[in-house]
């Protein structure tokens, strides 16, 4: 239970915090700004990155492609057909209150013919995980959230893979979109956690091997898309931060925070950048995961740009992620900038497809009751003992679950 | 009475009462039901009769995905389509019983038991309205139902069964069933006026 009277007085020294940190840093961003549009000679800025490598500075912001970063890129024509295959999932953790210990995937995947009138496809794929091979670690420790977490995205990409392979006969261009960031890397807590990583830039590969084929069959193209709403991230920010350093400067010291510009994000940048539609230079995010990914392959370096989805009343910004093997091809940029945000006005601000793939995939509560309740006839049907723990009981009783609470007519 | 498998199967029971019942549907199939019309369930092995029942209302549910998507104005057809014809959005059709078949005798009370979960629901077929309706007992059912816009409802009903006969025997059967309205009705003569209006052969 939530005491609103004692709450109250927090949320309202709150406010007060917040508006004050952002009367602060507003100020510190006009001053950025105006130094970012003077950011137009690419030859510098790589040159102050290297400089950053060279010095093992850790510099963990955006590089440029090959774009002018102060500018903004219109809209391209929309292609008039496309395939795009979107993926979402969602999972039940392993519970220890239920009466078996279980972990489930559910991955869902929407297939959008655009430009077309053709009923949508719509394809789920619920797995069960129930053995110890999977519950359990080396030590023989319940694996935790995270490691699920890993196992679906992984299972995310491989489906999404596998259903654009099998769509790579269809002459349009393809774009298979991921919700969420590219790159994919996992801590120590995970369970093979390497096996894992390799798994997922396997699938990758998967689509990038349909690529190829479309390029060789059809002379089409299929991309890859990570898509982030609402980014927070502060790569161009951090950018901004190193180029206003001087050379001797450029240290791992200076580049641990953003300094004066510390905690301003991009986006704010972005929407005095981008009108609707527009999208920024194309960046390569530095880190550590994105060199291991470009050390795999110079084509899964992973390449991004931001698009502002929103309308002239109403921006909205999106992190539009893919593998360098879409980036370097300008074409292929274009489509994706094209089709994202193409969904993003049939959805309001987010990509229909992903919408709807998601739909597919969440796990509602009724649902995951409904699965434990399957679970345990089946194990009263195969003789064994159901027990639930105390704790689920008591919950059940307090939150006054009702199952079968309906009337006639509502 | 036992051409009900060739009727338009309109719908799924979701939850019943032996007053009445609503069946749900997806939404690019209420092409079939309307207002007033009246429907019969069909049941699984277990009963041994069918109820009879008038559709009352339809309903869509609020979703807030269509919210969205009106919001943004900018439907493209298939994902109409998609919305129509993929998603778990049901139709809710909610039905008054008005009597029941068992043993291919109608009765004209409610049924001594609701229609079970998931039991076919479908339209009568004309030979079973006309049958149904030679007694007017139903009448007085929906008259004493609340919650149901009773004047619209018993004009549709009557008009529905009225189109179900040949065209030389539906004006005697709206003159018949306006004296039996006014019977039950004398004590509310506004009413009784609404709804002999409404009911006014061409």
């Amino acid at each position: 239970m939530l005491e609103f009277e004692k709450v109250v007085p927090q949320v309202e020294r709150m406010g007060r915090a917040l508006a004050a940190q952002n009367v602060t840093l507003n100020e510190r961003m006009d001053d950025a700004w105006e130094f970012f549009k003077s950011l137009s000679d690419l030859d510098a800025i790589h040159a102050r990155i290297q400089l950053a490598r060279q010095r093992d500075a850790g510099f963990r912001g955006a590089a440029p492609l090959n774009e002018p970063i102060n500018r903004a890129y219109p809209l391209p024509a929309t292609p008039a057909r496309a395939t795009i295959i979107a993926a979402d999932g969602s999972q039940i953790y392993p519970n220890t209150h239920v009466a078996a210990l279980y972990y489930l995937t559910n991955v869902g995947i929407f297939v959008y013919h655009h430009g077309s009138d053709a009923l949508p496809e719509q394809v789920t794929e619920p797995r069960l995980f129930y053995t110890d091979q999977y519950l359990r670690d080396k030590q023989g420790q319940l694996i935790n959230n995270t490691a699920v977490n890993a196992r679906r995205t992984v299972a995310e990409l491989q489906m999404l893979a596998r259903e654009s392979w099998e769509r790579r006969h269809i002459d349009y261009p393809l774009l298979a979109l991921s919700d969420g960031p590219l790159l994919f890397w996992v801590g120590k807590d995970v369970p093979d956690g390497r096996q894992l990583e390799n798994e997922y830039l396997g699938a990758m590969v998967h689509l990038h091997d349909t690529h190829a084929a479309m390029q060789r069959d059809l002379a089409q193209m299929a991309s890859l898309i990570g898509y982030v709403d609402r980014p927070t991230s502060a790569f161009v920010v951090s950018l901004i931060h190193l180029m206003r350093l001087e050379d001797d400067e450029v240290r791992r010291s200076m580049l641990d925070t953003n300094l004066e510009l510390e905690g301003v994000i991009d986006r704010p940048f972005m929407f005095k950048l981008l009108q609707p539609g527009e999208r920024s230079a194309l960046f390569v995010q530095q880190s550590p995961q994105n060199k291991r990914y470009h050390d795999k392959g110079a084509s899964y370096e992973i390449v991004f740009f931001y698009l502002n989805v929103g309308s002239a009343q109403d921006y909205h910004l999106a992190r539009v992620e893919m593998p360098m093997w879409v980036a370097r091809q300008p074409e292929m940029i274009d489509v994706a900038h094209a089709l994202v945000y193409d969904q993003c006005q049939v959805m309001w601000r987010y990509p229909y497809a992903l919408t709807r793939a998601d739909e597919l995939a969440v796990v509602r509560a009724h649902e995951r009751t409904q699965l434990n309740e399957l679970i345990e006839i089946e194990l009263r049907r195969n003789e064994q003992r159901v027990e639930h723990s105390e704790k689920l009981e008591s919950k059940a009783v307090r939150h006054g679950r009702k199952r079968y609470a309906h009337r006639f007519g509502r | 009475m036992n051409e009900t498998a060739q009727q338009p199967v309109i719908g799924s029971v979701l939850r019943a009462s032996t007053v009445g019942f609503v069946c749900g549907t997806r939404s690019q199939e209420i092409i079939h039901p309307s207002f007033g019309a009246f429907v019969r369930t069909r049941h699984g092995q277990s009963a041994d009769f069918d109820v009879i029942g008038v559709i009352y209302a339809i309903s869509i549910d609020d979703d807030p995905l269509v919210r969205q998507l009106i919001m943004a104005n900018n439907l493209p057809h298939a994902a109409a389509r998609d919305q129509r014809e993929n998603r778990m959005v049901p139709v809710e059709i909610s039905v008054l019983n008005v009597g029941f078949i068992q043993d291919n005798v109608i009765y004209h009370n409610l049924p001594p038991r609701p229609p079970l979960s998931l039991d076919q629901v479908c339209l009568c077929d004309q030979h079973t309205v006309v049958h149904f309706t030679r007694q007017l007992d139903f009448l007085r059912l929906i008259l004493n139902t609340g919650d149901v816009p009773t004047e619209q409802l018993l004009a549709a009903a009557l008009l529905q069964a009225a189109s179900a006969r040949p065209r030389n025997e539906r004006y005697a059967f709206l003159v018949d069933a306006g004296r039996r309205l006014a019977g039950m009705l004398s004590h509310d003569l506004p009413r009784l006026q609404h709804l002999l209006q409404l009911i006014r052969p061409a």
